[in-house]
């Protein structure tokens, strides 16, 4: 009579495994950083908030209305706030990705399959402008062609050349293209020169043996053969374009050239923060609609790998063309890397801006002392108890972040691999990859929307620093779960297995064999939580007040303010503090992988 | 009572009956090998004892407590059943030395240190495995490797050892090797085992019952030699013995008063088959149960020789007759050539017969 | 007899009025008025001013957080850590909008971290936060006869700031601009440069007062081109329609004051821009010595236009005795003082009316000027802020 239904003694069994709990977990989690997140900015977007009542008379906090939406698609503003902006976003990331396609596809090419000298040295310095933030070369990129339009000092470009370069070149679409170009090709090159290298020569030689030619094999084999690898890079490259902040605010606002990243950001410093959140909505789209073509094109394909057994991969030889081809590879990496680091570099080492000579050199904003006359009696960025604070949040939230995105990371990977192909594992691998469908600068909108308000008995989040690390940790989940995932597929489950006949229990055979054993796996999704986050503008910009601010804010700021010298010079601390960091992560755990 | 007790288990993977109803007993100290072609099902049997899977139904007992049962909604979980299984994969730790691979059952059991230093030194040394304890398994060959899985299983002193297809990774001579050492481990620990195997050889050689399994179900638990002499059912004939069993299709009939089994290629008197008249049966023959003359000769049956296998120590020749072939075991070497004509006798007593339709071995009350 | 009945309903209306406002203002939250009592302010300000027995309160709260629309922070920040040893101050300078979003959200949130508030916009301190009790005007007493009454409320207010249009002087010997509707004009395309509104709202101030004073604006512009102005299409006034002929002239937005004064102050320049900007950049000059501009003090109709830069007291701050010391403090004594002096500059105008005007800059009532009207702005600002951007290029 009291004996339970088989039904909830299968429930209870169930709910004994540790990755269907775990799992369940992790689905409540993912639901509570992602989803919630996102009905919420959906929520806002058609009711009244407090800020409206500037805007309405009738405004009315928490009443449903269509009112935004009507300033957004359809009032005389719109052309400004939306339709400009989101032309500009789909121009400039379309150009970008197709640009670092081409750079990072030609690179891996030569790389991978031609005899081009340093082939080696290339390889390494290849992958650097992806490791810079984003927006380093923007900022080089003014200190380079800045004309008197955005006031302060002329570039060095004029100083050097003493023409004044036109509006077009110093602002807008073609630096943005440009700057962003050389910051996204690494994605392309590491994909594409990933296909290179698995793909089985013979493919191309069994062309060749009937004949074709080599064009013909390129075109015909190669080409078709790398098509999943490009399209990804594209995807990859797009999503990220197309949700930046930093690259077209700096070099995009002095002309007033606006893509829907920036207007969000202007829009909540306006205080209309719904009209912020339908343009994260739209973008939001964009990259699902963009992901949703990839998988209709190329579908299974797309991870197909076509690695054999004992492939052998053939050179290409290039002739006459091995220098010129080295050459600009090189200049290529020059500009990219070296260039702007030395431009930043001068830059802080400059007195007074626009003065070139070598009388003007300084330590000033690096070490120097608080003086009233400079830069509002600010004293250099080693001295300087805001910046070395910001620094000291930079670093905390980075490791902080790598350490919690990459266990959760492990985890999800536990709880999808050891869930075989269970709904609650699929779910959960998914879900993971959500966060990677919403652009930065919304995702930094959506977690606005929903944390400066309290949510049941949690007090507001906004203004702490826990809430730069949850939605640092959301953002960076999809990596690490992948990482994660893969880690997880090399341990078999049998070595739990035999965990579990030695008496462990979950915790036990967690701490003992799992997690020694897929560290060094999950070792990149930490990195690259590390790197994204310390050099991460986009996302955090929304949220960041004074007391959590992190470097790349105080950059901001101080571009804003037209502070040249210490904006790059901050630059430069975060990219010794990024290098550094990943050289230590390195160091600790191994072996090199990257994305 | 016995040592484990399985009644109605039962074990689904979505639309896949991996074992199906299975009730069976393993009495203590009892080596029981459970033997089937793969995919049959034998891993998940040993896998739900472990308590490593969890069974749809059904219920388990292990000396006489209950360690799952699908009505009581019971489950124990693995380290508390008492029991040490070896992987198929060994599944060592790859970052662990041989002796933290050895000692970590007994870490987590809290065992002081003194006593497990000298536990694993044991253990170490029965697995002849002395100078290697700072190894890493991937230092290591197979065989050393099956050691170190079964001194890991060995010193936590389980009551009952579950092996899955222990010696599959191993060479044809290690194989040889390492089965006299789970013989010796048996015979010196008394443990009772259950060992999983898809290798009749092994099955027949180590175990004191096998039990045939066929797609999920148990079909046969009996000592290897009536496995052998006195098969279940088709399935299990077929099964085992190499070269296979020679099966002839035919029906029993009468004439002249007298019992007989017309095959398409052969016709025997079976007086123990009076009741089943007109069944349509099967009959099964031996290989080392048929005998070879050259030329014709009384109630023998002839045909011609199709090949000759000699494999050392036996020679197997088979036999073509009216389309069939027949397998034949001859000792020692033959000089029989292809083409041959050549004339088989059947030992009637050591043909058995199975039911034409289900398979089921037909009971002549021999033996 | 039916006269004064009237009369008597007017009064009982009238005090209804006053005492339901006052009412209204002294309804706040059981905390709050708490808060009020302890810390002596809103309706419990005591008249006295005290300093060392201030001091002795606020040392035991040990530190001081102020919320700064201005860098400067760090150095009244500095002095008053000096003047007052033992009590700490976090100075935090962000931008006038991000205070009243940050204040906001910490009130929501009943995280109060914020002590004093310093920002520019008024209108909407006022609206947002004075209206609903989550900041308070603290005067310290023995400044009020110092201070005309219109800066002690609804707002204690620290200096007026100006905004105003600079020119080059190496490439002018005199203001190249006379009037503001000179900035339409074609030889000026391109070379108006002009502050960012959407990021500084002293600038939609600026813009308001244009369009609050649309008749002078129109008057303006019959004394400079001859003839009536044609509104364009939609455009309501004179006012609005200078923003929207500034604007189709391809005036250059610039996001910060320090822009402007950079970009029309750099020597060596053949047709340099004029621009509108904060009457403090004068300052600059000190700085980086090389920068030539100087403001155009006799632009028509006006000069400039006159924006407040309020100080309050945040509700239920941890620190509200620091934090009165600190608005005391920020306040300077009659010859400029400490804590005022990182804004005793050229271009800031003081308001206590014992204090001279920083060197080399003129007094208020010198300067053609427009005062902002927080009011006004406060209605029409989002209106001109949506006119501005529909308008942009
Ligand atoms: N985890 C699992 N998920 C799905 N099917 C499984 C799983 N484990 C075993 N099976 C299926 O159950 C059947 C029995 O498998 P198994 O017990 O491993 O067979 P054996 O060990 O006898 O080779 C096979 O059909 C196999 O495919
Ligand atoms: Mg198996």
């Amino acid at each position: 009579m009291n004996e339970k239904s088989p039904f909830v003694n299968r429930l209870g069994l169930k709910l004994k495994q540790p990755q269907v709990v775990l799992g369940l977990l992790l689905v409540v989690i993912l639901t509570g950083l992602v989803v919630v997140p996102f009905l919420q900015l959906v929520h806002d977007t058609a009711v009244w908030q407090e800020a409206d009542r500037r805007m309405s008379r009738t405004a009315e906090p928490g009443a449903w209305t269509l009112f935004h939406y009507l300033r957004v698609f359809a009032s005389p503003l719109s052309v400004n706030i939306f339709y400009r902006p989101l032309l500009h976003s789909l121009a400039t990331s379309l150009t970008i990705s197709l640009t670092a396609m081409l750079l990072g596809g030609l690179m891996a090419w030569l790389v991978v399959r031609t005899d081009m000298p340093f082939k080696k040295t290339i390889a390494v310095f290849a992958v650097i402008p992806y490791v810079l933030p984003s927006y380093t070369l923007a900022l080089a990129w003014l200190d380079f062609f800045k004309n008197e339009r955005i006031g302060g000092a002329v570039g060095i470009c004029t100083y050097l050349f003493g023409v004044t370069p036109p509006d077009w070149l110093a602002y807008g679409f073609i630096p943005i293209v440009i700057t962003l170009s050389l910051h996204y090709y690494p994605f392309t090159y590491l994909l594409v020169s990933g296909a290179l290298i698995s793909l089985d020569s013979n493919l191309e030689e069994s062309g060749e043996v009937l004949g074709a030619s080599r064009f013909r094999i390129l075109r015909r084999i190669t080409f078709p053969l790398m098509l999943p690898a490009l399209i990804s890079a594209f995807i990859l490259t797009f999503s990220r374009a197309v949700g930046t902040f930093g690259t077209p605010y700096f070099l995009g606002a002095p002309v007033r050239y606006f893509t829907l990243a920036t207007t969000i950001y202007t829009s909540i410093v306006n205080r209309t923060p719904a009209v912020a959140y339908i343009g994260a909505l739209v973008l939001i789209l964009i990259s699902m609609v963009i992901i949703y073509l990839n998988q209709k094109v190329i579908g299974e394909k797309s991870f197909v790998t076509i690695a054999g057994k004992g492939l052998r991969r053939r050179v290409t030889p290039l002739g006459a063309w091995r220098w010129p081809a080295f050459s600009l590879m090189a200049a290529l990496i020059g500009l990219a890397v070296f260039v702007p680091l030395l431009l930043l570099l001068w830059q802080t080492l400059m007195l007074y801006p626009n003065d070139y000579s070598l009388g003007n050199l300084t330590l000033h904003y690096w070490i120097g002392k608080s003086q009233a006359a400079l830069a509002e009696g600010e004293s250099g960025i080693l001295r300087n108890a805001q910046i070395l604070g910001a620094a000291w949040n930079s670093i905390r939230l980075s490791v902080i972040v790598a350490l919690i995105t990459g266990m959760m990371g492990i985890l999800i990977g536990y709880a999808v691999v050891r869930g075989r192909k269970t709904n609650l594992a699929v779910v959960l691998e998914q879900g993971s990859f959500l966060p990677y469908l919403i652009p930065s600068i919304a995702f930094g909108a959506i977690y606005l929307a929903l944390f400066s308000k309290s949510i049941g008995p949690l007090p507001p989040l906004y203004g702490t620093f826990f809430l730069l690390i949850l939605v640092c940790v959301a953002k960076n989940l999809p990596f690490s779960a992948r990482s994660g995932i893969s880690s997880m597929m090399q341990v078999a489950g049998e070595l739990e297995e035999a965990g579990m006949m030695a008496g462990a229990n979950w915790l036990q055979r967690f701490r003992r064999i799992i997690l020694p054993l897929t560290l060094a796996g999950s070792l990149s999704g930490f990195i690259l939580a590390f790197i994204s986050t310390m050099r991460e503008l986009s996302l955090i910009i929304l949220l960041i007040t004074p007391e959590t601010r992190t470097l790349t804010t105080m950059t901001f700021r101080y571009v804003e303010q037209g502070y040249s010298q210490f904006a790059d010079a901050i630059i430069l601390l975060i990219v010794i503090l990024v290098v550094g960091g990943e050289f230590l992560a390195r160091r600790l755990g191994g072996k090199r992988e990257t994305i | 009572m016995a040592m484990i007790e399985i009644e109605g288990l039962t074990k689904r993977f979505g639309g896949v009956t991996a074992v199906d109803r299975l009730t069976l007993a393993v009495e203590a100290g009892e080596f029981l090998t459970l033997l089937g072609p793969s995919g049959c099902g034998k891993t998940t049997v040993l896998r739900m004892i472990a308590g490593l899977e969890v069974p749809d139904a059904g219920e388990i007992r292990i000396g006489g407590k209950t360690v799952f049962s699908a009505t009581r909604g019971l489950f124990v979980s693995p380290g508390k059943r008492g029991v040490g299984l070896v992987f198929q994969s060994y599944a060592l730790w790859p970052h662990m030395t041989v002796r933290q691979n050895v000692a970590f059952g007994l870490e987590i059991r809290k065992v002081e240190p003194a006593r497990m230093q000298k536990d694993v030194s044991e253990a170490l040394a029965y697995m002849h495995l002395e100078g290697m304890e700072n190894r890493y398994p991937q230092q290591m060959s197979g065989g050393q490797q099956q050691r170190v899985a079964l001194a890991r299983m060995l010193v936590a002193g389980p009551e009952v050892f579950l092996m899955d297809e222990p010696l599959s990774n191993l060479d044809a001579k290690l194989r040889i090797e390492m089965r006299v050492e789970i013989k010796r481990l048996h015979r010196e620990a008394k443990a009772t085992t259950v060992y999983v195997t898809h290798d009749q050889t092994e099955a027949l050689t180590l175990s004191s019952r096998v039990a045939v399994m066929e797609e999920g179900r148990l079909v046969q638990a009996t000592p290897p030699r009536e496995i052998y002499r006195r098969p279940a059912n088709l399935f299990v004939a077929d099964f085992i013995g190499s070269p296979t069993i020679n099966l002839i299709p035919g029906k029993i009939v009468q004439k002249n008063g007298r019992t007989f089994f017309e095959g398409e290629a052969l016709s025997l008197p079976t007086p123990a088959l009076a009741a089943h008249v007109g069944a349509e049966v099967t009959a099964a023959v031996r290989p080392e149960e048929i005998r070879i003359e050259t030329g014709e000769s009384g109630d023998a049956v002839s045909g011609e020789v199709y090949a000759v296998l000699p494999a050392g120590s036996e020679t197997i020749v088979q036999v073509r007759r009216k389309g069939r072939i027949f397998n034949v075991r001859v000792m020692g070497e033959t000089s029989l050539n292809i083409g041959e004509i050549v004339c088989m006798q059947f030992i009637p007593e050591a043909v058995i017969f199975f039911q034409g339709d289900q398979g089921n071995r037909i009971d002549t009350g021999q033996e | 007899m039916k006269r004064s009945f009237f009369l008597f309903l007017v009064i009982i209306f009238l005090s209804t009025l006053v005492t339901g406002v006052l009412w209204g203002q002294g309804k706040f939250s059981k905390e709050t008025e708490e808060w009020l009592k302890k810390s002596e302010l809103g309706a419990y300000e005591t008249g006295v001013y005290d300093e060392k027995q201030l001091f002795e309160k606020a040392k035991g709260e040990k530190e001081v957080s102020v919320y700064s629309y201005s860098s400067r922070v760090h150095q009244f920040g500095k002095t008053f850590e000096k003047q007052f040893p033992g009590i700490k101050v976090n100075g935090f300078d962000m931008d006038s909008t991000e205070i009243v979003t940050k204040v906001l959200a910490e009130q929501r949130a009943g995280n109060f971290a914020a002590d004093v508030i310093f920002l520019k916009d008024p209108a909407t301190v006022y609206n947002e936060l004075l209206q609903k009790g989550m900041v308070f005007t603290y005067v310290p007493p023995d400044i009020k006869t110092v201070l005309p009454e219109r800066f002690q409320k609804p707002f204690l207010v620290h200096h007026v700031s100006f905004d105003t249009l600079i020119y080059n002087t190496e490439a002018n010997k005199t203001p190249p601009v006379q009037s503001l509707w000179d900035l339409t004009k074609p030889e000026w395309k391109s070379r108006v440069i002009f502050s960012d509104p959407v990021k500084m709202p002293e600038f939609i101030e600026v813009l308001a007062t244009i369009v609050q004073h649309g008749d002078e604006m129109a008057k303006e512009y019959q004394r400079v081109f001859g003839k009536p102005i044609v509104l364009s299409k939609g455009v309501q006034n004179a006012g609005y329609e200078w923003i929207l002929r500034m604007l189709k002239n391809d005036a250059i937005i610039a996001g910060s004051t320090n822009d402007v004064s950079n970009a029309v102050g750099q020597p060596g320049q053949a047709k340099p821009p004029v621009g509108i900007t904060a009457f403090s950049r004068l300052r600059d000059k000190e700085k980086n010595p090389k920068l030539v501009f100087d403001v155009s003090y006799d632009t028509k109709p006006v000069m400039g236009f006159a924006t407040e830069v309020i100080v309050a007291i945040v509700n239920r701050a941890k620190h509200p005795n620091a934090a009165k010391l600190m608005t005391r403090w920020m306040m300077g004594d009659a010859k400029g003082g400490q804590g005022y002096k990182p804004y005793f500059v050229l271009g800031n105008t003081p308001v206590r009316n014992d204090q001279p005007a920083p060197p080399g800059s003129r007094t208020l009532g010198q300067m053609n000027i427009w005062m902002a009207d927080a009011a006004y702005v406060w209605d029409h600002g989002q209106e001109i802020r949506d006119f501005w951007l529909a308008n942009l290029k």
